[in-house]
């Protein structure tokens, strides 16, 4: 048996559609978007626009030219990281967040006299929106928060933070790399200006997709520049969105495949899916805390959250863990510090890191049990 | 023959899909290089529907560059 608990690292499977979009892409439709004005190019555009009409709809963002495409969300974090931040600029942020977040502020922070303030979550990843707003100061440009957290998947109370955001006159920006296509996202309701997704996460497509979403009136200098297949006489980048923004060929397959992914969402409901993978997670955590060498981390088995779970055997190396569930019970799962340093001193779990098992909607209760029971007998040794 | 250019490609194809969902005539075609503009295609219309395919452009927030006639600088 093969049970696939890694769909926060990338997931797997994809909706069949996603696998036909991107076969008939490859096969079928060829051209590059942008580039030229014959019948295939024109019809890779019409994959691009279409991404950016179902993400805006996915995303209830009010234009699809609001839909800036990178290729994954460390792209389009770096895009809005850098493209944002001036000399002199200071930036809240919270201990939950990725390295995806970390380095490029540390980037900024070291090269253009940018400085950040950290708050400190809660040991159970929560975030008190109150810590936010005392640390914003006169000079604070921007807020960034992870959406749910890729070590445990606890959700931040983004509408809060976006009020106190929009009425302090500060930029907003959201990492929802484990959130898009799982968690309801809500970019006017919820006051963001920015938000930095991926493809081959919860929105079912492949690698190297991702994208950010821009709030009309954010300024942002572009990060990447090159050819846009527009104003090629111009020695300089563009200033027209998305063209700014989206300098160098794109993963047009890979979109073809995220349109299919992103129309799967739509057509099953963001909130479906959502109550889905809770109602699995829930007893996952629950089967999880019986076992007596476990050590979960995170909040309370009831708090729902998204998709993830992490733990440790007491006594036995994560690594090893998570070895010996692949190699023993055709488990995958992802060991380590999963790229968030920050959160794993929150959660204490440093520097040891975690076993990480995270779900998909394709994720079934019998996977669930044959998961518990199988870290019942691995601890039983 | 009159065709409407767009300042980015994005424009280009958000306005062929406006025009088409409209039930109007309009192709994408690669764009004279006699004709300045910014992006490298523009849209080709049934020349009796100019005003038509302007309105509901303009109705979708599609952004326009220009407009010309190609039988009229060929001319």
């Amino acid at each position: 048996m093969k049970v696939y608990l890694d769909n926060s690292a990338t997931s797997w499977p994809k909706p069949e559609e996603v696998y036909r979009a991107v076969d008939d892409f490859a096969r079928n439709i060829g051209g590059n978007a942008g580039r030229s004005a014959h019948d295939d190019a024109i019809a890779s555009g019409r994959v691009l626009l279409e991404a950016r009409i179902l993400i805006a709809q996915l995303i209830k963002a009010a234009d699809p030219a609001e839909i800036v495409l990178a290729f994954n969300a460390t792209d389009a974090l770096n895009m809005a990281i850098k493209g944002v931040l001036e000399p002199g600029d200071h930036v809240v942020t919270t201990s939950m967040e990725h390295n995806a977040v970390l380095r490029p502020l540390n980037g900024v922070a070291a090269r253009n006299r940018v400085t950040y303030t950290i708050v400190q979550s809660e040991p159970t990843g929560f975030i008190d929106p109150a810590k936010i707003a005392a640390a914003i100061r006169p000079e604070t440009k921007l807020v960034i928060v992870n959406h749910v957290s890729n070590l445990i998947g606890t959700e931040a109370p983004l509408a809060q933070i976006g009020k106190i955001t929009t009425d302090k006159g500060v930029l907003l920006l959201v990492d929802a790399a484990q959130s898009a296509g799982n968690t309801p996202i809500d970019v006017q309701a919820m006051g963001i200006d920015l938000l930095a997704f991926t493809g081959h996460k919860a929105l079912l497509g492949f690698q190297g997709t991702g994208g950010l979403y821009i709030r009309p009136g954010v300024c942002l200098k572009p990060w990447r520049e090159g050819g846009t297949g527009s104003q090629s006489e111009l020695d300089v980048q563009p200033e027209m969105l998305p063209d700014a923004l989206e300098a160098g060929t794109a993963n047009c397959h890979g979109w073809a495949g995220v349109c299919a992914g992103v129309k799967h969402i739509l057509e099953v409901g963001v909130e479906t899916i959502q109550e889905q993978e809770w109602r699995l997670t829930k007893r996952l955590l629950e089967g999880l805390a019986e076992i007596p060498r476990v050590k979960l981390y995170g909040p309370d088995p009831s708090v729902q959250r998204g998709p993830i779970v992490s733990f440790n055997l007491e006594g036995m190396d994560g690594g090893e863990v998570g070895y010996e569930l692949a190699e023993s019970y055709g488990i995958m799962t992802r060991t380590g510090l999963h790229c968030t340093p920050h959160s794993h001193k929150t959660v204490g779990s440093f520097p040891e890191g975690s076993v990480r098992l995270s779900l998909s909607h394709f994720t079934t209760a019998e996977e669930i049990s044959y998961t518990i029971e199988s870290i019942r007998k691995l601890a039983a040794k | 023959m009159m065709v409407v250019t767009f300042p980015s490609t994005y424009m280009a194809l958000s306005a062929e899909k406006v025009v088409k969902t409209a039930g109007l005539e309009g192709k994408l075609i690669p764009v004279p290089r006699k004709i300045s503009t910014s992006c490298g295609m523009a849209l080709r219309l049934a020349d009796r529907q100019l005003d038509q395919v302007l309105a509901v452009l303009h109705e979708a927030g599609v952004e326009t560059e220009g407009v010309y006639d190609l039988a009229d600088k060929e001319r």
